[in-house]
């Protein structure tokens, strides 16, 4: 009796020993410890999806980028409200839409640096060549797209002076020590380089097409061009774009028909289709939608937009011609309903989700079109194709009498600028062209820029604010 | 004379580490979606280094009673320092964009509570007619003396626009000095931190912040006195703060801004109209973003008071006559609670804090809504009630 007495004592005492730590030291229930997540290929998949995620969110393509693209132009009526700082031009560091842009961009680059560390310390064993490689890729796609996208809306363009600062570079997952420290803005320079490197090496690791919302060569050689195109460097944005025209042939990515289906496609598809002609795109679905802010900027069905399209001579809608289908199905007011009489950007309407469109191959043919110009030796009519496939797609005749680069040049911009019109282009092409008035402001004039958030600066002591 | 004296003085160091457990690891939690798959990112920065909260406490009181206890009291001062502070440091939105915050304690983080307290209890009459008087005054003096080098938007922006500031008090208000209405405008001016009266925009706001207000009294107590004849009893306290100034965060709305959607204050009628006008209050206008209600010291008022907080009477029926009814005792009284009030402060209550959101260590970015506290945004006003009662002990 007393031996076991003993045994029942001494069980207790190794029992309770043993789970004396899980008592005072519990794992919490609803979350992942983070020591060892990495180690497991299907957790690095969802850090990547994360990342895609902060670029689908309203505070990125979700909305605040196409709203503040509308806001910096000039082809939409801001006065109506929601124009708040940039009516008039006096920005706070308390910005909203600032604030957003700022966020949205450095989540997807953070979770994107993660994913990038995982693949590059070879954390989960159990990933595959292939995988890895597609990871490092999508995620070098998505740190330049938002590092690119966030330098052109905080910094000076890189037409006025490459060295004025940018926006900060993160290219590592910061940690606690590293995430407190203060970090200077990179300059323009450094920032367009280092999107460039990442881009450069996106193409040589993605496949040609990807599953449809995700990186592919294609988006990352599109993307690549696009770049270029903002340094105005010409030359290499003429190849670029060049390499993924080629591309988009090769995988059978085209032009959409010159009619409503065709016109209407790229903005009203919804969940894994690709429309024609879309080279990058975020999908999104009932179930995952993110597109009530895009939706309802441009158009509302019980009234006035927030953004009507202005409709004075100069702007983006008086340069439509007579018969395009653009116009017709993706601006016009309804014509059958005369008292809707303001036209107002059908791109993203409705009440349902839809997938938006980040790069469309049109973009690919104007920006070759330009850059064969602007290089210099080209053959006219080399130019008018890339134009008339755009025309085309439009349904308007073909141009064939520009043969000189000026008047290239002119037809060029003016079908780009009703091409891209609500999809972020036109502030960026007047920086590029080096505009004096951009709504009142001149193309090297920081004051007309949102100020680097209070969420930086108040934690940053190293930024110099615009 | 000297009846009764007590000395006694304590020290001590104790630690505290009020905060959300699992802040020194890391986690992943969900995040998002795309494509139907589930995204998943770190939830938290972790910080290892976390330690305990320390406060050295001293104080030193002198109890005492004179007159055969007829005056009697205690005299206290004392000082709070505290170290190691926990705190939610901010961290630089570029560095992961959705993680605002990390718990840290350094020890360059300290604030230091300094104080003294006197109350007197004395019986100016006893006899059949009593008469006795409470009384008490606090000071204390609350100061950040080192804020280790965090800026002051960088404790999170606490509500009502009130910081952390190194060599102020907690929760002082953070903004531009009020510089009046331009007379040919009627547009709201500031000061910029060189002096001049500039226009009160966006931009200009922000950049020409200074430390301003007074959260905290110069001095705050009350007195109590309790009279009896007989069966009748009468009490009553009056409680008074001088010098503690209060931002009201909601006059800005009352006062021209909310033109159009809320009840304005009579100030308003005081407003800039035509070019000459002189006035402290801008012109109303129902544009937009106008910018004449921007947050400045405008709204920062001196929330001195004082208040008859309760005071009753009653009268005890003579226990002779209850008795025969086969009842102890009765008593009939009047209480009334916050009768009076003289105060210079123009909102609602001089008396009321910023509501605590406890919820708010959920939203980490606001997480120091307790800093806030004389920042108050359309509290209820203290309610004035009358009680008429009866006791009766059977």
């Amino acid at each position: 009796m007393k031996k076991i007495t003993l045994w029942l004592a001494a069980a207790l005492l190794t029992a309770a020993a043993g789970g004396c730590n899980t008592f005072l030291d519990p794992a919490p229930v609803d979350r992942q410890p983070g020591e060892n997540f990495l180690n497991t290929s299907a957790n690095v998949e969802t850090v990547l999806i994360s990342s895609y995620d902060a670029l689908q969110d309203k505070k990125f393509y979700g909305g605040q980028v196409q709203r503040v693209g509308a806001l910096y132009g000039d082809d939409f009526d801001i006065s109506n409200n929601n124009g708040g700082d940039f009516l008039s031009r006096q920005f706070s560091i308390f910005n909203g839409l600032g604030d957003d842009l700022w966020k949205g961009g450095y989540t997807a680059i953070f979770r994107a640096n993660i994913v990038l560390k995982a693949v590059n310390d070879n954390s989960a064993p159990a990933a595959t060549a292939a995988d890895n490689t597609r990871r490092k890729g999508e995620a070098l796609f998505i740190r330049a797209l938002a590092h690119f996208e966030l330098v052109r809306f905080f910094a000076l363009p890189y037409t006025a002076d490459p060295s004025k600062p940018g926006v900060v570079l993160r290219l590592t997952p910061a940690n606690t020590q590293e995430a407190v420290q203060p970090q200077a803005r990179a300059s323009v320079g450094e920032v367009y380089a280092q999107v460039i490197a990442d881009l450069q090496q996106a193409v040589q690791l993605l496949t040609p097409t990807a599953a449809v919302g995700r990186a592919s060569k294609l988006s990352a050689q599109a993307l690549l061009a696009r770049v270029y195109f903002n340094q105005a460097d010409y030359t290499n944005a003429f190849t670029a774009s060049d390499q993924a025209i080629g591309t988009a042939a090769a995988a059978n990515v085209t032009l959409g028909t010159a009619d409503s289906a065709g016109v209407v496609a790229p903005f009203r598809t919804v969940g894994s289709v690709q429309a024609p002609g879309t080279l990058f795109l975020m999908v999104n679905t009932a179930a995952d939608d993110n597109t009530n802010d895009v939706r309802n900027l441009f158009y509302s069905s019980f009234g006035p937009a927030t953004f009507p399209v202005l409709t004075t001579p100069g702007s983006a809608y008086a340069l439509f011609e007579p018969g395009d289908v653009r116009q017709r199905y993706l601006f016009s007011a309804d014509p059958g309903d005369p008292g809707n009489l303001i036209p107002t950007s059908l791109k993203f309407q409705g009440g349902d989700p839809v997938n938006v469109p980040v790069i469309r191959l049109p973009e690919l043919y104007l920006t070759r079109a330009e850059a064969r110009v602007q290089k210099g030796s080209f053959t006219p009519a080399d130019v008018r194709a890339d134009l008339n496939a755009v025309r085309t797609a439009a349904g308007l005749p073909a141009n064939t009498t520009a043969a000189s680069s000026a008047d290239l040049l002119t037809a060029i911009r003016k079908e780009r600028r009703v091409e891209l019109l609500t999809e972020n282009d036109r502030f960026h092409e007047l920086r590029r062209l080096r505009s004096a008035n951009i709504r009142g402001r001149a193309y090297d004039d920081s004051s007309a820029l949102l100020k680097i958030p209070a969420s930086e600066t108040s934690a940053n002591t190293l930024i110099v604010q615009n | 004379m000297l009846n009764f004296l007590k000395l006694r003085g304590s020290y001590g160091l104790t630690g505290s580490s009020n905060i959300f457990p699992y802040q020194s690891k890391s986690f992943y939690g969900r995040y998002g979606n795309y494509l139907g798959a589930t995204g998943q990112s770190p939830s938290n920065l972790p910080n290892p280094d976390l330690s305990w909260q320390q406060t050295i406490q001293t104080d030193l009181s002198v109890e005492f009673g004179l007159l055969n206890n007829r005056v009697s009291g205690t005299l206290s001062v004392y000082q709070n320092q505290s170290s190691k502070i926990l705190l939610d440091r901010p961290v630089p939105a570029s560095a992961t964009g959705y993680l605002p915050v990390v718990t840290i304690n350094t020890g360059d983080v300290r604030v230091r509570d300094r104080g003294i307290e006197l109350s007197l209890n004395t019986r100016n009459l006893t006899g059949p007619f009593t008469w006795t008087t409470d009384f008490n005054i606090s000071h204390n003096n609350n100061v950040v003396t080192s804020a280790g080098g965090i800026l002051p938007d960088g404790f999170g922006a606490a509500e009502g626009d009130t910081r952390v500031i190194e060599g102020y008090a907690t929760g002082i208000s953070y903004l531009p000095i009020y510089a009046g209405v331009d007379p040919t405008t009627g547009k709201e001016l500031i000061y910029d931190l060189a002096g001049s009266k500039i226009l009160a925009t966006a931009t200009s706001v922000p950049l020409n912040r200074v430390a301003a207000g007074h959260p905290f009294p110069n001095y705050y107590g009350g007195i109590t006195n309790t009279l009896t004849y007989k069966g009748v009893d009468l009490n009553f306290l009056f409680s008074f703060s001088q010098g503690a100034q209060i931002y009201d965060d909601g006059a800005k709305r009352q006062i021209g801004g909310f033109i159009n959607q809320w009840q304005q204050r009579v100030e308003v009628l005081d407003r800039w109209q035509k070019p000459g006008d002189i006035t402290n209050v801008p012109k109303a206008t129902l544009v937009d973003g106008s910018g004449n209600w921007n947050n400045t010291t405008r709204w920062l008022y001196d929330a001195s008071y004082l208040r008859l907080r309760t005071a009753t009477i009653g009268y005890t029926i003579p226990v002779a006559l209850t008795q025969r009814f086969k009842v102890n005792s009765l008593r009939l009284f009047a209480q009334g609670q916050n009768l009076l009030l003289f105060t210079p402060y123009k909102g609602w209550d001089p008396e009321t804090t910023r509501y605590y959101n406890n919820n708010a260590r959920d939203n980490k970015a606001n997480s120091q809504g307790n800093i806030a506290f004389a920042a108050p945004y359309l509290p209820n006003p203290q309610a004035r009630t009358i009680t008429f009662g009866i006791n009766m002990t059977l």
